[in-house]
């Protein structure tokens, strides 16, 4: 691997960095986004131009060394095909978010906070990054405070009791979160004396085979689970989500929901395959815990979407679900599932942020959050409605959008075990049908005609009835990528295969 | 050749697309409009019958999710029956949907399904069947909400709910079929690779289980027929008529397809899974019959109707006998002619006179002679007295079940046809004797002779005359399941 594609995963992650230090210097709050917005254009070229060169060249992966200093001191980046692709993914959803939600990122944020708004995104696209590419443990821990603490300014930069109430409940339990990662981080390090990931799989298999460690080295990797399933939003540990989610501006919550719950999740997948290796983590019976934690969430979280009556809430509920079936794919413990699930991470990630942005729309149309207040709101703003819709049908699994190949293959993978035939099979056509127990009511109500609802529909300013240019086109830029993969998912499912095969 | 059969799909599709755009606010253009269309359609689809057996692939994405479209006996069978009674109906439309302004999408969303219809008859794997399985649900729903009430929007949600119900539970079928298959095409004798299952074979019969009764969703077997008696009576009726006599019959399509062409005659025989449905089935019949009794609100009897005679054909499916299963593609096409029938005449009385309830159509006969003559032909072909098309069907339907490998349990089904035969005369029968003959105290004064336009009778006596006909002669049909029956080897 050479050429200047090698040089790329620094840039993807230091880019934004640079980006964020400018930002709380710009006093025109258009400018910051703008500059972001250009960053954000870059580092989509760049993690092109990465996944391409990976695709071409010979090698499947690469190890960066920071600064060329060899391992005991140094500090690694490793890129593969998977994080390529994720990096790819996860850039072009972060420009639609702020490109699409520009209007209610204006009215909800003040002129002078705007700036530092831009700052913490790009501090947060900056900690994404860095947990998909580096290698080093102590690393993934600061950057995971960073990811922390800038998702939480993102949140209460909506200034109300709502945002703020959800930012402190969201910042208790992820520092408890980044705890025991620390906790963990510590114990793993006693251990083996590594902080890099490889050269700590090498003791650990050791220590596994000779037998050595079993109890403290369980434990670690529960903490890690824990820590990671608190931030990640699994169930039980979701509280916050629906809370800061629900609450905070459209831009947070569709970066949030789509992109910074997924970091977590791709860091727990290299700390299980990267760190402890599958072996060990099959021996310690991990992954049905994992696949326990997953199926619960998978029926919990469309459950209790089905008695919002918010319909932010409803959708950052949906999230809780969502991340539930990337769980069970992992715990499925084979390859088929790590695929499904990768897949998902992605799906997930371009269909939940069109959700949260067309329900923004959708929500100003009525101007209410309410979901009883939606009735015909997507007669008045046509994008959104069809965008919501594709996203909805996306979530229940019509054939030909993205969920349907998500749910396919999920369920494909699971068909091949002896146990979660039994499990997941059902599971999975129950959850199927409670995300169209709460879907289809708001997709009805959105269409519906409001003269024959009792209640009239609350006067709005005219000048925020119209939705500008750039959210449309975000919004049908996002539509078609859901149909995109939910037709072309045969590449890209190939791709993440071979990233599974070297992500060890 | 073969690509002419993607014509009868997407033709109705983009004409229903585009019909806003073309129609504008003239309505004598609307109804010339979706009359050619359908007329062509029609006339595609008849053509796509007369082409040999034949196929291609599109949007071959993997091995098993890929568009197959494809023709053979019985997707011929389907394709005529529902596009002839699609024909029907549009015209009976004409006279009986308003013209407010909301006519257009109605008429937009008509088009579409048929296209959907016509494809969910020609698809060659389970991909494509999901598919338009799917695309019904969507594009009928607004044919059902037409009206806008709260109650038709509520009534619309729970319609969507079962039907999504019913397809998550087919698509747990269709993922274990595409894992566990040796292709998902519909092949005659079953699909599913006996090497590959191996250990896993236990799940089977329940996956059967799911399939037949996430399909039958839509061909109302219990516990899934709760939507209907909600939505149908809301509905405006040719969209009940549609669901009743088309929609159904296309859920009896998918079981049939993947019964005998997914999973095969031999796995199911003999299985537990056998034996629950032939009671789920029996038990369906039989509620339907009671509910239908006992309903007073006319649609909402013809919808519990429904519900008894479909699980008829069900019943006849699942005994995997060839005698069964003529009668069940007897009644499909019978019951296909005859509950369209009914639901047009009944639509014909509420949209004329706006009576809907049992009771008050003492004496109608006399002021809609034509509507109720239909219903009365219908209803007594319904009950199965010869030589109307009902009496063909179910003599098979019973026959077979005392021939099938659970004799006891077709002697019990027999029983339970019996009881329902009188149950359907008593619902029905009462309500035309009634009609004709109102009883000594009734006047005749008020009577103004209100019978509907041409565009409603002329679809319900081609009906009505349809049902006496392939009663009386059934020859070449049965000769035509028969070789189906031949193909699917049972």
């Amino acid at each position: 691997m050479g050429g200047v594609a090698f040089h790329f995963p620094l840039f993807i992650i230091f880019l934004p960095m640079l980006a964020s230090i400018v930002m709380p210097l710009l006093r025109s709050s258009n400018i910051a986004r703008n500059i972001t917005l250009a960053v954000q254009v870059v580092m989509i070229g760049l993690s092109l131009g990465l996944t391409v060169s990976l695709w071409v060249s010979p090698a499947p992966y690469f190890t960066y060394l920071m600064g060329y200093f060899p391992a005991p001191f140094g500090n690694e980046i490793r890129a593969g095909m998977l994080e390529a692709l994720l990096a790819c993914a996860f850039s072009t959803v972060l420009l639609f978010s702020i490109l699409g939600t520009a209007q209610d990122t204006d009215k909800d944020i003040s002129e002078s906070k705007r700036p530092l708004f831009y700052c913490m995104i790009n501090l947060l696209n900056t900690s994404l990054m860095a947990l998909v590419f580096t290698n080093d443990i102590f690393t993934a821990y600061v950057f995971i405070e960073v990811n922390t603490l800038a998702a939480c300014a993102i949140v209460a930069a909506k200034e109300n009791r709502d945002t703020l109430k959800a930012t402190i409940k969201y910042l208790l339990l992820s520092v408890m979160g980044s705890g025991m990662f620390l906790l963990s981080t510590a114990f793993l390090y006693s251990i083996t004396g590594h902080l890099l990931m490889e050269p700590a799989r090498e003791v650990i298999t050791a220590l596994v085979a000779d037998g050595q460690y079993q109890f403290p080295l369980t434990m670690t990797i529960l903490l890690f689970i824990v820590s990671m399933a608190v931030k990640s939003a699994l169930f039980p540990f979701h509280t916050w989500l629906p809370d800061a989610h629900g609450s905070a501006t459209t831009a947070s919550s569709a970066i949030l929901s789509g992109l910074v719950i997924k970091g977590y999740i791709v860091m727990l997948l290299k700390l299980l395959y990267r760190v402890y290796g599958i072996e060990t983590v099959a021996e310690l019976g991990v992954f049905h815990v994992l696949f326990l934690l997953g199926i619960t969430g998978m029926i919990a979280g469309s459950v209790m979407a089905c008695f919002q009556t918010k319909l932010k809430r409803l959708i950052a509920y949906s999230s809780v679900a969502q991340i539930g079936y990337i769980f069970v794919g992992m715990g499925l413990d084979t390859q088929g599932g790590f695929t499904a699930a990768s897949y998902h991470i992605i799906a997930h990630a371009f269909t939940k942020s069109m959700l949260f942005i067309a329900a923004g729309a959708l929500i100003s149309a009525a101007g209410s959050y309410t979901i009883s207040d939606m009735t015909g709101t997507a007669r008045k703003n046509k994008m959104a409605g069809i965008a919501f819709t594709v996203g909805a049908l996306s979530m229940v699994g019509i054939p030909l959008f993205a969920g349907f190949v998500s749910k396919f293959y999920l369920a494909g993978a699971a068909v091949q075990g002896h146990i979660s035939i039994w499990i997941t099979m059902p599971v999975l056509a129950i959850s199927t049908f409670i995300n169209g127990l709460y879907y289809f009511p708001v997709l009805v109500r959105i269409y519906s005609k409001p003269e024959y609802e009792g209640d009239a529909v609350p006067a709005l300013p005219v000048g925020k009835l119209k939705p500008s240019f750039a959210a449309n086109f975000t919004l049908v830029c996002l539509i078609a990528a859901n149909v995109a993969l939910g037709i072309f998912f045969a590449p890209l499912l190939g791709a993440l295969e071979s990233g599974f095969l070297w992500l060890g | 050749m073969s690509f002419w059969l993607l014509i009868p799909i997407l033709l109705p599709i983009a004409a229903g697309a585009a019909l806003p755009l073309v129609v504008g606010d003239n309505r004598d253009r609307l109804q010339v409009y979706v009359a050619s269309v359908v007329i062509l359609n029609t006339g595609f689809a008849v053509a796509a019958a007369g082409l040999g057996d034949t196929g291609f692939r599109a949007l071959e994405l993997t091995s098993v999710i890929n568009l197959h479209i494809r023709i053979d006996d019985l997707a011929r069978f389907f394709l005529v029956l529902s596009s002839g009674l699609w024909l029907l109906v549009t015209f009976y439309s004409f006279g009986y949907i308003k013209r407010d302004g909301r006519d257009k999408s109605f008429f937009a969303f008509f088009l579409m399904s048929y296209g959907a219809v016509m494809g969910a008859c020609l698809s060659g794997n389970f991909f494509t069947l999901y598919l338009f399985y799917e695309l019904i649900t969507l594009l009928a729903y607004p044919m059902v909400v037409h009206s806008g009430t709260p109650e038709a929007m509520k009534a619309g949600v729970k319609y969507l709910m079962y039907s999504f119900f019913g397809a998550a539970l087919a698509l747990v079928a269709f993922v274990f079929v595409a894992n566990y298959g040796f292709t998902t095409d519909f092949t005659p004798g079953g699909v599913l690779d006996p090497v590959a299952l191996a250990g896993n074979e236990g799940f089977l019969p329940f996956v059967f289980l799911l399939a037949f009764i996430g399909f039958g969703c839509k061909a109302y077997i219990w516990p899934l027929f709760d939507w209907v008696p909600a939505s149908y009576p809301l509905a405006p009726h040719p969209a009940a008529a549609l669901f009743s006599g088309v929609v159904s019959k296309i859920a009896v399509l998918a079981i049939v397809r993947t019964t005998f062409y997914v999973f095969g005659v031999d796995v199911v025989i003999g299985s537990w899974a056998q034996t629950a449905l032939i009671v789920i089935t029996l038990l369906t019949v039989f509620m339907g019959s009671m509910l239908a009794y006992k309903e007073k609100l006319f649609s909402k009897r013809l919808a519990y109707s429904s519900v008894s005679q479909l699980s008829y054909v069900l019943f006849g499916i699942i005994l995997l006998n060839p005698l069964a299963f003529l009668g069940a593609m007897l009644h499909v096409v019978f019951h296909g002619i005859i509950k369209t029938a009914l639901f047009l005449s009944a639509g014909a009385v509420t949209h004329k006179t706006g009576k809907s309830y049992v009771y008050e159509l003492r004496g109608i006969g006399k002021a809609m002679p034509v509507a109720m003559w239909c219903f009365t032909m219908a209803s007594v072909a319904l009950v199965g007295i010869p030589p109307t098309g009902g009496f063909v069907s179910k003599w098979h339907i019973a026959t077979g079940g005392i021939a099938s490998n659970h004799p006891t349990l077709g002697m019990v089904g027999a029983a339970v046809l019996l009881v329902s035969a009188l149950l359907t005369a008593g619902y029905l029968v009462t309500i035309f004797a009634d009609a004709f003959f109102p009883g000594a105290g009734f006047s005749y004064k008020k009577l103004v002779n209100a019978e509907s336009g041409k565009l409603m009778t002329v679809p319900l006596v081609i009906l009505a005359s349809l049902t006496l006909l392939l009663g009386m002669f059934p020859g070449a049909l049965i000769e035509f399941i028969n070789g189906i029956s031949a193909i699917i080897g049972i």
